[in-house]
């Protein structure tokens, strides 16, 4: 019954998904033709022959309809041909799936520090509201979230790595390398990336768990004698579980983002460092590349956080 | 807790919310004076050159210091203030006039049109902003117009998602149904009934994502992608500040401090907005 | 560090020698000591890894298709080339071809060297001379055509000669052998990969490539079959790509890395307080404007001398390259051999006279000007400093930053703006630089016609002129002709500024700027 009703469900998430994937690429394909002036030339590069043009305009099919266009470069990526890169000719794929693991690895590490540090402080303003942690905790969370990252980023590395010397200032091993080192090449970034994430999740948290408190059924609780801790772990957390999930799939996305700038601070050579890179080189297979892989990372996660919705939530399943 | 205490809190946040909304209002009206009189209030052209003064420590001839090129930080600061508000006010602009007529659109007309301009938003907001920010500017071609514009058509999703839901409300409100009665077109309808109800959530919306593109604006000068020297602009010159670490750490705290305080003052007003113009929310 | 006159005059004097007997047909031996150190008390220890910091991603490690001059410096530990270049003086020595002879200036001959197999077994003969200089000469591919337009054939004579037919004497093949164009790929390794060769390339050099994850790191192993008794000390190569050169020196003050090179000049007070060791050295490569002069205002000989007159080099050198730089108006250092001392004191700094030649050419009002210029913080810190400078002759520049490809692409090929700011890195002979930049042929030059009309005659004359002192002298005129019509704005030659952890020993640097490793070793 469980099994079947779960499939249903991930079926239901497929199909919502689907069309939003392939817009997606659309969108994506769609990207190099904002690009002002004719692409052929764009893509031949410095010291082109006219044969060089005609020949990247074929080549790239750019004398076809632009539909005719994105289905043949759909087909070639579905066959995991994401073309070469314009700058150094090595292909896209091997660039991405070379620097995809250190960034999911920054990013799987900020989230980890956001939630494990958000929530509790978001359950302790809670717990005592308008006591000074909460004020504590709101101010924070006020400032974590209008703060660069890159700026705490900077002020990181100038204090605990040139200063005191505890942490590298820069680089990255790669994790299948070392996955110690990795994780300790990884913590100041992560730590900057953090910073907003958990402000945002100690918010969220403090608010739904309020919302919890000053509903009709806890008040009723509250009034047959509970005791508040019963009250919060038996059903603040289980009604909070949905918000949550809900923060964490907001969070993935932006921490993904985030990363591109940080990874710059940093020199790290992940996929953000990639698509700057490739951004101000104009290699725009590369951007393509990038921001396809991201697309896909993030609806992936969302089809998964829909799945939890459901089985968390028996209501949203019913829908 | 006593009705007492719980009146009096009510009346300190009130107090404090209200606390919040003046000073950061004050900030950025302070903060857009400096922009208007910046020629007239900075002791030095942002672009002035000084020989002698390369990467000078904060002192009285330089309130902040000077930069790699001995110019005076305090007057870069205060001509990278127009620069940061223009190339936030112009997003928010780009996103308002792409969110609103598709978010009143879908909103309306329901059906396949509203189907197919929600996965589009859906679609969109399953980029990471930055990431598409980047790849929009890469195309377009770098600088402060450019980039401004590609955070916009990044942000514009949100303000559609936002209108529409607004605009479905006001369409099932009851008014809507007595004014077609009366024979009014659906421009009319749209113009005159539903329009002025999603305003205020917008207005709330716009000031918090003022916050966003400031931010955002920051990262891609950082990046090299957003304004270009010899412009000042907070971004870039924190990435300047950066590469001279070692040498005069204090460059880097002044424009990031401006970048975070402005972005507080914007969130602290729309969070404030929010409240004064939700009647709901008043009393939470 | 410049060095003492005195050593300057033994380089002359040694080269020259060396030059002569060249010019007068003898072969030279290759038995040729190596300008290497005295040998120290201590010898090199062999072994190790040394861990390098790029700020450059090759953009092409097929010597022929690259099209950046720092390339070289990731080429060099793979690639050997034809003939080696003193890199104390920049003059011709025995490379792969251990003698040569140009008795008859319209036949080239070169006598290789034996028993020298390239990284995938395959033996370096003359068919694979040939094979390589075809392509560079023909394959469309190439970046390097041009110099080597004057080769008419080329033609195996000997299983370990071949010689080089020319339709005009050509004094500076001997450079261009040096230079990408004389760098050996395996001919096997060429044919089997295709268009993808230069990402896979094979050398005969100290060391092979083993890896290039791009913009990332490139993995240099030692060729175990190295030809040469003086292989190099290090096992290997690990150069990583960082292109923030500050971020860079970071990495070796946390002893993350040990080597770094190009670093800005303002960089040495932080390494020399992180007790890294440094090396400064001076080198040929030239910051310049660029500028196109067959279309206004640049048209006008008066506003292009306002352009180099306005300038303020002194200052520019004080704020980009911490004084470090050597100011020049001539692009060759006061160190080469071919200076010309006639052009000192030219173009001095005179904002007011170069306002003065801009109303003589009837622009009262100053002059717009815009100008492409390289989207890293260091160029645009030069072309900030530069806008500056020339607001106060009136002359307004609009910069437009773009990346390193499309600098050419728009400023060269498509011959948008006005001018161009970038660095020529430096070849090794005058006349390879003439040819590059004024050459109505040249994609360098923008304006694609010759600046004066007396250019196309100096400059045939300095390919022609065999023995040093009239090349010189050829040079020389060349140097004035370009200057009397201000046909470019040079502007500072780049200090090379390396630092290394203090176990790093043998580091020399050169004046081309590009560093080598082969003699770099660990202290024990």
């Amino acid at each position: 019954m469980q099994g079947r009703r779960s499939l249903r469900l991930i079926g239901h998430g497929l199909l919502q998904a689907g069309p939003i994937l392939v817009m997606a690429t659309f969108l994506v394909f769609a990207l190099m033709h904002l690009v002002p002036g004719d692409l052929a030339f764009t893509l031949a590069g410095e010291n082109a022959t006219r044969e060089r043009v005609e020949e990247i305009r074929s080549l790239y099919g750019l004398d076809r309809p632009v539909l005719v266009q994105y289905g043949s470069w759909l087909w070639k990526m579905l066959h995991g041909d994401l073309s070469v890169s314009l700058l150094s000719g090595e292909p896209v794929l091997t660039s991405i799936l070379h620097r995809l693991p250190v960034t999911l690895l920054i990013v799987s590490a900020a989230m980890a520090l956001s939630l494990l540090l958000g929530i509790p402080l978001g359950i302790l303003a809670s717990a005592r509201p308008r006591s000074l942690i909460d004020s504590f905790v709101t101010t924070f969370a006020s400032i974590g979230i209008a703060l660069p990252s890159f700026w705490l980023a900077m002020i990181l590395v100038s204090l605990l790595a040139l200063t005191f010397q505890w942490f590298p200032v820069s680089g990255m091993v790669e994790p299948k390398v070392n996955l110690f080192d990795a994780l300790y090449h990884a913590f100041l970034p992560a730590v900057a990336l953090a910073a907003s994430g958990v402000a945002e999740v100690a918010r969220q948290t403090r608010s739904a768990l309020m919302e919890v408190q000053s509903s009709q059924y806890v008040r009723t609780l509250v009034a047959k004698g509970l005791p508040a801790s019963q009250i919060f772990w038996k059903h603040g957390l289980k009604n909070i579980s949905v918000t949550l999930l809900t923060v964490t799939g907001l969070l993935f996305n932006r921490l993904l983002g985030g990363t591109v700038v940080i990874e710059a601070v940093f020199a790290i050579s992940g996929m953000g460092s990639l698509v700057v890179g490739a951004a101000t080189g104009k290699d725009y297979p590369v951007v393509q590349g990038v921001m396809l892989t991201m697309v896909l990372i993030v609806i992936t996660i969302n089809l998964v956080i829909e799945i939890l919705y459901a089985l968390l939530d028996p209501r949203v399943a019913r829908q | 807790m006593t009705a007492q205490s719980s009146k009096r809190s009510l009346w300190q946040r009130r107090h404090l919310r209200n606390f919040g909304l003046y000073v950061s209002a004050a900030y950025l009206i302070a903060l857009l004076v400096l922009s208007v009189l910046a020629p007239w209030i900075a002791p030095y052209s942002p672009t002035h050159q000084d020989l002698g003064a390369v990467l000078m420590p904060p002192g009285p001839q330089h309130l902040l210091g000077a930069d790699d090129l001995g110019r005076d930080v305090f007057s870069r600061l205060i001509f990278g203030a127009p620069l940061s508000l223009f190339g936030s006010i112009l997003a928010v602009l780009v996103a308002c006039a792409i969110g609103l007529p598709f978010g009143l659109i879908a909103g309306f007309s329901g059906g396949w049109i509203d189907a197919v301009i929600s996965r589009t938003i859906d679609t969109m907001l399953s980029f990471p902003a930055i990431v598409l920010a980047i790849g929009v500017t890469g195309a377009l071609g770098v600088g402060l117009i450019n980039s401004m514009i590609a955070i916009g058509i990044v942000f514009s999703p949100t303000v559609a998602r936002l209108v529409r839901g607004q605009t479905l409300i006001g369409r099932e409100a009851l008014y809507v149904d007595a004014g077609r009665c009366f024979g009014a077109t659906n421009t009319r309808l749209v113009l005159r009934h539903i329009l002025p109800n999603a305003v205020q959530p917008v207005i709330v919306q716009v000031t918090l994502l003022l916050a966003t593109a400031l931010l955002a604006e920051a990262s891609l000068s950082f990046l090299g992608l957003g304004v270009q020297p010899p412009q000042p602009s907070w971004g870039a010159m924190l990435s300047r500040a950066y590469h001279y670490m070692e040498i005069e750490p204090s460059q880097m705290y002044a424009p990031g401090l401006a970048i975070l305080m402005t972005a507080l003052a914007f969130n602290t007003l729309g969070e404030s907005l929010r409240v004064l113009l939700d009647p709901t929310m008043k009393n939470r | 560090m410049r060095r003492t006159d005195d050593e300057l005059r033994q380089n002359i004097g040694l080269s020259r020698r060396q030059w002569l007997a060249l010019a007068g047909g003898a072969a030279v031996s290759g038995m040729m000591p190596f300008t290497g150190e005295p040998a120290s008390a201590q010898s090199p220890k062999r072994g190790g890894v040394m861990k390098i910091v790029s700020p450059h991603n090759p953009t092409s490690m097929d010597p022929i298709t690259g099209r950046h001059g720092n390339d070289h410096i990731m080429l060099f530990p793979v690639f050997e080339t034809l003939i080696n270049v003193d890199l104390e003086t920049l003059l011709p020595k025995p490379g792969l071809a251990e003698s040569w002879s140009n008795a008859d200036p319209l036949n080239l001959i070169l006598n290789l060297r034996s028993g020298i197999k390239f990284h995938d077994g395959t033996p370096f003969d003359a068919e694979a001379v040939r094979f390589n200089l075809e392509r560079a000469r023909t394959d469309e591919r190439s970046r390097v055509k041009i110099d080597l337009v004057f080769v008419k054939s080329i033609e195996v004579t000997g299983p370990l000669q071949v010689t080089l037919k020319l339709s005009e004497p050509d004094i500076v093949l001997l450079a261009v052998l040096s230079d990408r164009a004389g760098m050996m790929s395996s001919p096997k390794a060429i044919q089997e990969a295709g268009e993808r060769y230069e990402r896979a390339p094979v050398g005969t050099g100290p060391w092979s490539l083993e890896s290039w994850r791009d913009a990332e790191k490139l993995v240099y192993a030692r060729n175990e079959t190295y030809w040469s008794e003086k292989a190099p000390a290090l096992d290997g190569l690990e150069i990583s790509i960082i292109p923030e050169v500050n971020t860079g020196l970071r990495t070796l003050i946390a002893k993350q890395n040990d080597f770094a090179f190009q670093l800005a000049p303002q960089q040495k007070p932080v390494a020399e307080r992180s007790n890294l060791t440094i090396a400064l050295g001076q080198t040929v490569a030239t910051y310049q404007i660029y500028l196109n002069y067959s279309k206004p205002p640049f048209d006008n000989l008066k506003v292009r001398q306002a352009m180099c007159h306005a300038v303020d080099r002194e200052e520019l050198n004080k704020l980009t390259m911490a004084g470090l730089g050597e100011p020049t108006v001539q692009t060759l250092p006061v160190a080469h051999w071919a200076y010309n001392k006639e052009l000192e004191g030219t173009y001095r700094h005179d904002p007011e006279l170069a306002r003065k030649l801009l109303a003589e050419a009837g622009f009262d009002k100053g002059v717009d000007v815009e100008m492409f210029i390289n989207n890293d913080q260091r160029s645009m810190q030069r072309g900030e400093v530069l806008v500056e400078q020339y607001k106060k002759a009136n002359i307004r520049i609009l910069m437009r930053s773009v990346p390193v490809n499309e600098l050419g692409a728009k400023f060269m090929g498509e011959r948008l703006g006005n001018a161009a700011l970038s660095v020529y890195t430096g070849r090794t002979d005058p006349s390879q630089f003439f040819s590059i930049m004024f050459d109505p042929k040249s994609f360098i030059n923008a304006s694609r016609m010759w600046g004066a009309p007396e250019l196309e005659k100096a400059m045939a004359e300095c390919r022609t002129t065999f023995n040093l002192e009239g090349r010189k002298k050829a040079i020389g005129r060349v140097l004035k002709i370009v200057s009397d019509n201000a046909l470019y704005v040079p502007l500072l030659l780049q200090p090379e500024l390396n630092a290394m952890l203090p176990k790093v020993r043998g580091y020399k640097p050169n004046m081309l700027g590009k560093p080598r490793f082969e003699e770099v070793y660990f202290a024990s």
